[in-house]
């Protein structure tokens, strides 16, 4: 058996015992919820929001103040642990740079480097203009020009971000969602019917393939990946597909350094592979029918052969389906040419090593995950090769099998109250109306959630707010985000946001857009300062945490998603539009008293016992072990769901033919019916809007799209492929000491620097040496940072971290915040725009942008 | 007779940082100085390489080289045979940081890591906070300040003095764990008595091949690494 930090608690309880010091076991103690001895304050229930992974937190506070941060001790999911990230929360809620107060710009010029010339002003000055701005516009009825922009929120950010502008009339609020992950799901969608990120069955899993995966470096799944990693390493085979050698690759049997945007030849090659060698699985995929011989006088009537020969057709009806649906489809068109050979040419992986992850993957056949993420999704075109990286579950009859990847356990959480009947005559009109994105055009499918012209194109904003298109934009307010420096190509974003003529942004810290801001307002921090909750799931279990106010709130904030919506809310009906008053005040119905909200404050906790009640309200629903009351639910701190079932969607996937789809019928509706819309076909559309190389049945089968480069190789010789930081907030972490001081445990970088690896031979031959300070140019822009010789790339690609570059923000993240003088490069200032138009995604990988480097100075 | 140790198991290891980073928190170490620390080291070319990570601290050394030197006696080992600092004592010579073969010990430089605080200026007049607001706010000169090291006369203050991981005394003498080892998300970081033979030390090193760092200097480190942090491939 293995020993483990807690097995060995509970152990030497007597044996410390004996030496007369330890009478308090940590143990023991997490399991009663006081912690040592000696402590005088308490351990207190929250969730941490710096990435995805959404960790139910533990934080120790004494006298008001957090001390010390760890992971909920009740939580399954996590194994009751958190990553750094958690506890650099520390420095980012008691950072001196934090915005203490509402206040207003007093120079009208905007511009990067232009000082805003910001006053404070009181919670009640700025209540009061974005009151009079709102009613301005409603007045004169294009409340469509009030635009609400969020990033991170939590569960019950809706009340601001969603229903506040809703009534006020107007259908653009847009989340962050494209600027996310959602190629991922659309890829997962087109061939298993769900449109979300899976979970995997870590105890279980023999194979793991990761496709530009890091989980133990960064989002998603994080602590319950570093709490298991150890045994993974001593069960289970780890290869990690990856440009970059990445935390998780360190730590693997197998490092695959393909060349960025090459995924889907890979992945195909692999699935050539898994044809070619039989090696499938038959019970979920199907076989070939029996009788059916090339050389029918052979004598082996009645066994199945392999007609799966490289290079040749097979006939459909020669193949009866398990599960799935469209494998020879997939053979004919694509599969039966994609050999090693071949994909070894575009990968720059030796086909020896594609054969043989084929053949350990299939060995390993149902209990063999590949993991796919963003790295391979979040490509210029990249939903085809993440379909293709994502089929091979399929292929191997892993997909929610045991030790496969799964459909996540669901929990039910309270609907929100409907808002419809609050509407006025202009929300109704509104509503109805498009958004203003993009998204119903014919250049996007846009899919999201499964529908066409159904998803946020965050990134294309900008445009919409610089061309007027479709309209002038008079109000833009955002919460949470940081589209000047988080958005590729996020010079676009400064000039729109210098353009929009009032934006209100919603900050902790004086950020690059905060920086063209009218009025900026002060939050409070979600994991310490305000209630909340967050729903995620990790290693077979979904879980609903909560976050609550665990310390004295610091500065004059608000909580921006409930208590700052109540606050407008109250100023409107005070002029005279009562109707976002009058939902909040009426429709949110405390599920324990019965009692109304009154004030902001109860807005606040209101809003969270409504949606977070059937985890807590005793009608125990099945989905886990009911935490019996909302004191015990802020007490406790997260509920646990029963752990995910396997085989949930066999035999009715979310596809359009109920099976697993190799051919996807389902991608195919959606294409179709956009193209439609315009009496277009769907090949018209790829030609001549959408981008892609795939026409005819193609469009509809995971393949290999050449990639896109923006730059002519000759003036831009250089790949440049980035990764994330394993310390990042969501690129909130710069201004932290504690992320500088810290920065070097990003493979291949520096503390308090930021640089660009580049393979020592590519540096011989621009001679440079480590640290000479570089200019770094794409056709999008250039950066300055340093250069750093490093082996965990291939000569040709340079790879860089996402985070550092703030020109804003604060003390630390700038070098120079009031000269507007960045520490290290913004990537986002190099990447060019560029989108998955199926599901609308930007770009950040797959190498689309290359670049010339300089050197500057030694 | 009890011998606190500590083994890190690299196998388990992530490299996370995190036992760094809640050090630095906890002990309110100043900018600059790293009770708990790493080195990395990566081998090999493209696309063949090798990353190791190893966390590093004081060793609490059976024959402690600082406390060999230290004029005053403020170095010591104490009772359960951690190597810490009587901060009352300690006379600021720097002779322990010098002897330390492991540069475990780090003289304490001018500015605390309140003081790290405290200076940190406005950057927008009357808009943003400033180090000293914040103290203000929190009524603490350190947000993270825990009271439980103050009856250790924690953290070492005086310019000068022997800055070094003391195991988290002011916890561990209560019976917890020190905080690199709560806070490790991989339980790589295991704590206890090495003399107790039914514990989780004795067990790891017996099963495992255990080392120390610089076994040559001959100064009996009771940090013991076990394992590999990379796959043998």
């Amino acid at each position: 058996m293995k020993i483990t930090r807690r097995s060995f608690l509970k152990a030497s309880a007597l044996g410390l015992g004996a030496t007369a010091v330890a009478s308090v076991t940590p143990f023991t103690a997490l399991a009663d919820e006081s912690h040592r001895k000696n402590e005088t304050g308490k351990w207190t229930s929250t969730a941490c929001q710096g990435c995805t992974s959404f960790c139910p937190l533990k934080v120790y506070v004494e006298k008001g103040r957090a001390i010390r941060v760890n992971g909920n001790w009740n939580c399954t999911a996590t194994h009751g642990t958190c990553c750094p990230k958690a506890s650099l929360a520390l420095q980012q809620v008691y950072d001196p740079d934090r915005i203490k107060t509402p206040m207003k710009r007093t120079n009208p010029k905007k511009g990067r480097g232009i000082d805003p010339g910001f006053i404070p002003i009181t919670w009640d000055e700025a209540l009061e203009t974005i009151a009079d701005k709102l009613l301005e516009l409603h007045d004169n009825n294009e409340s469509e020009k009030f635009m609400f922009i969020k990033g991170r929120s939590s569960e019950v950010g809706d009340a601001l971000y969603h229903y506040f502008p809703a009534l006020m009339g107007t259908p653009n609020y847009y989340g962050h969602a494209t600027i996310c992950a959602e190629a991922e799901k659309a890829a997962s969608w087109a061939v298993n019917g769900m449109y979300s990120y899976r979970d995997y069955d870590m105890a279980n899993c023999k194979y793991f393939l990761m496709w530009s995966t890091d989980p133990i470096g960064s989002n998603r799944q994080q602590p319950a990946v570093m709490a298991r990693w150890g045994q993974i390493m001593d069960a289970a085979h780890i290869v990690v597909i990856d440009p970059r050698f990445s935390a998780t690759a360190a730590k693997a049997d197998k490092w695959l350094p393909i060349i960025p945007g090459t995924d889907g030849a890979l992945a195909c090659a692999i699935a050539h592979v898994i044809l070619t060698t039989g090696k499938w699985n038959k019970d979920f995929v199907g076989d070939f029918k029996e009788g059916l011989q090339n050389y029918p006088l052979s004598g082996f009537y009645n066994k199945r052969v392999n007609l799966f020969v490289a290079g040749e057709e097979v006939n459909e009806d020669y193949f009866e389906y398990g599960q799935c649906y469209g494998l020879v489809k997939w053979w004919n068109v694509v599969l039966k040419d994609t050999t090693p050979e071949w994909a070894a040419e575009i990968c720059g992986i030796d086909a020896k090593d594609i054969t043989k992850v084929a053949k350990d993957f299939s060995k390993y056949g149902t209990s063999a995950c590949s993991w796919m993420s963003p790295g391979t999704s979040n490509q210029p075109n990249g939903i085809y090769g993440a379909m293709a990286a994502e089929a091979l579950n399929g292929l191997v009859g892993s997909f929610e099998n045991k030790g496969g990847s799964q459909h996540s356990a669901s929990v039910d959480v309270g609907p929100w109250p409907d808002h419809r009947p609050y509407r006025d005559k202009l929300a109704k009109k509104f509503e109805k109306e498009p958004k203003c994105d993009h998204r119903n055009r014919i250049e996007w499918p846009a899919i999201g959630s499964g529908k066409h012209s159904n998803q946020v194109l965050t990134n294309n904003l900008a445009e919409v707010i610089l061309n007027d298109d479709p309209y002038e934009i008079k109000f833009l307010m955002s919460k949470y985000c940081n589209y000047a420096f988080s958005c590729t190509g996020a010079q676009r974003w400064e000039e729109a946001m210098c353009k929009v003529p009032f934006y209100v942004c919603i900050t902790m810290n004086p950020s690059e857009s905060a920086q063209f801001a009218d009025i900026l307002l002060p939050p409070k921090h979600h994991m310490f300062e305000h209630y909340g909750y967050v729903k995620n799931f990790q290693d077979m279990v979904t879980y609903v945490a909560i976050e609550q106010p665990v310390i004295t709130p610091l500065w004059d904030t608000k909580a921006d998603e409930t208590e700052l919506a109540w606050a407008i809310a109250e100023r409107l009906k005070d002029k005279g539009f009562d109707k976002v008053y009058k939902y909040f005040s009426k429709a949110f119905v405390d599920p324990e008293t019965g009692n109304l909200p009154h004030d902001e404050a109860s807005f606040m906790e209101i809003v969270t016992k409504v949606r977070t009640a059937p985890v807590w309200n005793g009608q125990d629903k099945k989905q886990g072990k009911d935490l019996g009351s909302w004191r015990s639910f802020c007490s406790k701190g997260v509920f646990n769901s029963n752990p995910a079932k396997t085989k949930k969607d066999w035999g009715k996937f979310g596809t359009k033919t109920g099976r697993y789809e190799f051919y996807s019928e389902t991608l195919k509706k959606q294409l179709e019916a956009k193209a439609w819309v315009y009496a277009k076909d769907v090949d018209y559309c790829m030609e001549n809007y959408w981008g892609y190389q795939a026409r005819g049945a193609l469009c509809y089968l995971p393949h290999y799209e050449e990639p896109v480069r923006f730059g002519d190789p000759k003036e831009y010789p250089y790949i440049f492929s980035e990764h994330r930081s394993r310390l990042s907030r969501e690129g909130r972490s710069a201004n932290l000491p504690l992320f500088q001081e810290f920065k070097d445990l990003d493979l291949g970088d520096e503390a308090w620097d930021d640089m660009l690896k580049i393979n020592p031979v590519d540096m011989k031959e621009l001679g440079l040496k480590d640290g000479d300070t570089i200019e770094v140019e794409s056709v999008q822009g250039k950066i300055m940072v340093k250069a750093k010789g490093w082996e965990g790339t291939r000569p040709g690609v340079v790879i860089k971290c996402y985070g550092q570059g703030h020109w804003a923000f604060g003390h630390v993240a700038a070098a120079d915040y009031a000269k507007a003088k960045p520490r290290g490069g913004n990537n986002n200032e190099i990447l060019p725009v560029a989108y998955d138009r199926i599901s609308g995604n930007t770009a950040r990988h797959g190498g689309f942008a290359r670049v010339k480097i300089k050197k500057v100075s030694a | 007779m009890t011998r606190y140790a500590m083994i890190l198991n690299l196998h388990d290891c992530v490299g996370c940082g995190t036992c760094d980073i809640v050090c630095k928190i906890e002990n309110q170490v100043p900018q600059g100085v790293f009770l708990s620390h790493h080195v990395t080291e990566t081998t090999g070319e493209f696309p063949k390489l090798r990353y190791s990570y190893r966390p590093i601290m004081c060793n609490h050394c059976e024959k402690p080289a600082c406390a060999q030197v230290c004029p005053s006696g403020a170095l010591h080992k104490d009772e359960w045979g951690l190597t810490v600092v009587d901060s009352d004592k300690c006379v600021s010579c720097g002779s322990c940081a010098k002897a330390c073969p492991y540069g475990a010990i780090t003289p304490a430089p001018d500015k605390t890591a309140a003081d790290n605080l405290a200076d940190v200026p406005t950057l927008i007049a009357d808009c943003t906070a400033n180090g000293k607001e914040v103290q203000e706010a929190v009524e603490s000169d350190y947000p993270m300040h825990d009271p439980a090291l103050d009856e250790f006369e924690l953290p070492l203050l005086k310019k000068g003095s022997a800055l070094k991981c003391q195991m988290c005394k002011h916890l561990v003498y209560h019976g917890d764990v020190p905080r690199c080892v709560e806070a490790c998300p991989a339980h790589a970081r295991i704590f206890g008595d090495e003399e107790d033979i039914y514990g989780e030390i004795h067990q790891l090193k017996e099963m495992y091949d255990a080392s120390v760092l610089m076994p040559e200097k001959g100064t009996g480190p009771h940090v013991y690494y076990i394992r590999e942090f990379h796959k043998t491939w």
